[in-house]
């Protein structure tokens, strides 16, 4: 008695969003809680991974609005929304691919750091140099932390699928966000490499992050996620805990026809 | 008088259209912007000069025939420069047919010369009565002409197998195959017929100018190209009406405006770059993204090194918008801009070399930035057609400016002695600046970028900012060279600073690499030095840029320096 509510650091407010005319999110509201890992459901097309382009503001949102820590999102660029604290990994990987592993994790911290292009020529202040070291310092770091800085060196683009994707979660964490929105973070990976995946979320939420996550990979969404949000047709259908969306008859109908249990 | 305008306005637009047609067919179904398709145009002209000068035949004979010919060139064309590319280059087929613009065009003035050429008159030409007005036959059958082929074109698209397969084609490569098309045979027959047109084009354009030159394949190519945009990208009859449309308005600007002026080229690039920044409808189709006397025998090469020095300066002007992902055929109009600037500064003004050069630079960066304010929103062919644009109305407007000699040029600039220490002067900045650069967060991000607009973005990199300040400093290194190119010159003319200059430092950066900035230092002083060893080849400098930006193209496009080499290079370095 006197527990403190837990504050809602997403809040998603009756948003829709259009595509000409074809409707791909309709009145959808979901409040994520800080701290949580809060997974986002449902067949494909249902409008998960366009919810993430509206969060992560790469979509224009067409009505309600998105609101961060309190701040409305709405018009706001996407260079902004990483600098209040959002982060993101995206479906299909997107490393940049003439850079290193290592470079590709220092550009994360891009937003945290200030030297533009007139220090670099003039090198007017150690503190440029310094603030190299550190970006450079610092991703190793998060590179250690998904375990990849033996491969600091390697170019992006030569390693194998599953190791890409920590690369991004690295890139990702680096940004120093307070949410992270993982899509589809276990796609391509076989058994064992999703277990390790599933430990590593564990891990960044026991930093005390709020995780966002999409994913088919039902054993993984089941075993982690504390809410579950239920998308079917641009509408959430159903949300709450694991056990209650297992069970939910709309939820199961959703899925009909794809019902392979992994 | 109306009448007739409207009738030279549907015969000029006509030409145009047949350009766009082909240029649009091939970016359906290859993707591809065919660059040397003006060249084309301009081959069939001078086939169908030849042939009707030669045989005597009549011209619905002789027109055929050049049509057969340059749809042979355009099978040709495609099977040496296009169809041996790889895949995963997505600039390699602009850049290869860049390099057969090249040689096509210089080709033809070693072979025909740079001056016109009069064009025979195959159509006996009376003058019909319509109501009170005279309109002249030849006019009248040239749009007969060209609306049939349009139509039968079109007849072919629509109802044919082979129309279908050019559309299936268009969709998809992939499932066009598994469908049964073969698609390697329907690009071939598409690149013929989009060939024949323009060389039908050709010949219309020679019996209506009466004259024809080498050059005319620069100008259709650029008009062809705005027409496509107007119509959109892929879509044949908006080729069709958007030709027509353009050419129409071109001959209303010539009456309306006075004729000492010459806008008429002003006009057609204004509109691509109006178009190119407003997204208008026109392209919804998707697609569809550088003295003499007392050095000794060191003199000649002084000389060489001093121009090989600016050729670098140029060559990484175009490097630093080109990291951020932005392809730019604009330098050679900023080094324009640089070159006249400082000019203006030491001649007019009086003002001290340096300062000249560095006002030029600084003039240059401010017009770079309003250039690169629309450019922000424009990707890949189409930032290439903006900046092209932005090149030629630079060219023309000050070939209108009295003040600074205009078409006669800018003479008695002061000549600078020591510029090759100034040039090499300010490589050597460079070469420290870029070395700071590519270990730094700037860097990073331009690179970043420059890979991936989107994850960059996401990664908070204000791809708005990066953009702007890649765009801007570029122009001001290219101003810069400008400046130094006009007090080692000491006359500048407009024609310095063509569109094939521009094409010329892509040339450079590209073949010495374009993974790190080595590159284009090295490519810009190989590629000035190698022709002046060999005197054989400086007559046929040009050419042979061409065939090596194809050949690039095909076997190396990553370009001579690459990263790993660099790496190499300075861990042996170290280690020693």
């Amino acid at each position: 008695m006197g527990e403190s509510e837990p504050r809602i650091i997403l809040e998603i407010r009756t948003v829709g969003k259009n595509f000409g005319g074809f409707s791909a999110l309709q009145d959808v509201s979901i409040n994520v809680e800080k701290g949580r890992i809060h997974a986002i459901i449902g067949p494909n097309g249902a409008g998960k991974t366009t919810l993430f382009n509206l969060i992560s503001g790469m979509y224009d949102i067409t009505r309600g609005e998105i609101l961060y820590q309190g701040k409305r999102l709405n018009d706001m660029k996407p260079h902004m929304r990483t600098e209040l604290g959002i982060g993101r990994t995206f479906q299909i990987i997107r490393l940049f691919h003439t850079m290193s592993v290592l470079e590709n994790v220092m550009v994360g911290q891009h937003c945290r750091t200030g030297s533009g292009l007139l220090k670099t020529f003039f090198h007017l202040s150690l503190k440029e140099m310094d603030e190299e070291k550190q970006i450079r310092a610092n991703a190793l770091r998060w590179l250690e932390f998904v375990g990849l800085a033996h491969k600091a060196q390697q170019m992006a683009p030569n390693l194998p699928h599953a190791e890409q994707r920590l690369v991004e979660i690295a890139r990702a964490l680096s940004m120093e966000p307070e949410l992270l929105l993982l899509d589809e973070p276990a796609a391509g990976m076989n058994p064992r490499e999703t277990m390790d995946l599933n430990a590593l979320i564990a891990k960044i939420n026991g930093m005390g992050k709020t995780i966002l996550l999409i994913e088919h990979n039902m054993e993984l969404v089941m075993g982690i996620s504390e809410v579950i949000s239920v998308l079917n047709f641009g509408e959430k259908i159903v949300e709450g805990t694991p056990t209650v969306v297992q069970d939910n008859p709309a939820v199961i109908e959703a899925y009909l026809g794809k019902r392979k249990r992994k | 008088m109306i009448i007739q305008q409207l009738i030279n306005g549907l015969m000029l637009g006509s030409t145009y259209s047949l350009v766009a047609i082909g240029y649009t067919l091939i970016f359906g179904v290859l993707g591809v912007l065919h660059f040397a398709h003006g060249e084309v145009l301009m081959a069939g002209a001078f086939m169908g000069l030849y042939i009707i000068l030669w045989s005597g035949l009549p011209l619905y004979i002789s027109l055929p025939l050049t049509m057969i010919g340059t749809g042979i060139l355009g099978l040709v064309i495609e099977f040496l420069a296009i169809r041996p590319l790889r895949k995963d280059f997505h600039l390699a087929p602009l850049l290869s047919t860049i390099g057969v613009t090249i040689i096509l065009q210089n080709l033809a003035v070693k072979i025909f010369g740079g001056y016109g050429t009069k064009f025979p008159d195959p159509i006996a030409t009376a003058n019909i009565k319509f109501g009170p007005y005279m309109i002249s036959s030849a006019k009248l059958v040239i749009l007969g002409i060209s609306l049939s082929l349009m139509g039968i074109l079109y007849l072919v698209i629509a109802k044919t197998k082979l129309g279908k397969a050019m559309r299936a084609v268009a969709e998809s490569h992939l499932t066009a195959g598994f469908l049964g098309v073969n698609v390697e045979r329907t690009v071939l027959l598409t690149f013929g017929i989009a060939s024949a047109l323009a060389g039908a084009a050709g010949v219309m354009v020679g019996i209506s100018f009466h004259a024809i030159s080498p050059f005319i394949g620069l100008t259709f190519a650029l008009k062809g190209l705005v027409v496509m945009l107007l119509g959109g990208l892929g879509n044949v009859v908006g080729a069709m009406i958007g030709g027509l449309i353009l050419g129409m308005a071109e001959v209303i600007s010539i009456v309306l405006v006075p004729p000492e002026i010459n806008l008429q080229d002003v006009f057609s690039f204004g509109i691509m770059i109006l178009i190119l920044i407003s997204n208008l409808p026109g392209y919804l189709a998707p697609g569809f993204d550088n003295r003499k006397g007392e050095n000794g025998g060191l003199d000649y090469i002084i000389s060489v090194g001093t121009v090989a020095g600016i050729s670098m300066i140029m060559a990484l002007s175009f490097y630093v918008p080109f990291m951020t992902g932005q392809i730019s055929l604009a330098q050679a109009g900023f080094g324009a801009i640089g070159a006249y600037g400082a000019a203006v500064g030491s001649v007019k003004l009086g003002l001290p070399y340096e300062i000249s050069v560095i006002l030029g630079g600084i003039l240059s960066a401010g017009v770079g930035f309003l250039l690169g304010l629309p450019a922000l929103r424009i990707k890949g062919i189409y930032l290439l057609l903006l900046t092209l644009g932005f090149g030629e109305i630079v060219r023309v407007i000050l070939i209108n400016i009295e003040y600074v000699g205009g078409a006669a040029g800018f003479p008695a600039i002061p000549y600078q002695k020591y510029t090759l220490f100034y040039a090499y002067g300010v490589i050597l900045i460079l070469i420290v600046f870029f070395t700071r650069l590519r270990n730094s967060r700037m860097g990073r991000a331009m690179r970043a970028v420059g890979d991936d607009e989107t994850a960059a973005e996401i990664n908070g990199i204000n791809i708005t900012a990066t953009k702007l300040k890649a765009f801007a400093a570029g122009a001001f290194i290219a101003g810069i060279g400008g400046g130094i190119l006009a007090h080692f010159q000491e006359f500048i003319e407009p024609l310095m600073f063509g569109v094939m200059h521009s094409v010329e430092y892509i040339v450079f950066a590209v073949f010495g690499g374009v993974q790190v900035f080595w590159g284009p230092i090295f490519g810009a002083f190989v590629l000035t030095f190698m022709p002046e060893f060999f005197r054989a080849i400086q007559e046929w400098r040009m050419e042979l840029y061409g065939l090596l930006l194809i050949v690039m193209m095909i076997l190396k496009p990553e370009g001579v320096i690459t990263n790993n080499m660099v790496q190499s290079i300075s861990r042996m370095l170290r280690r020693s």
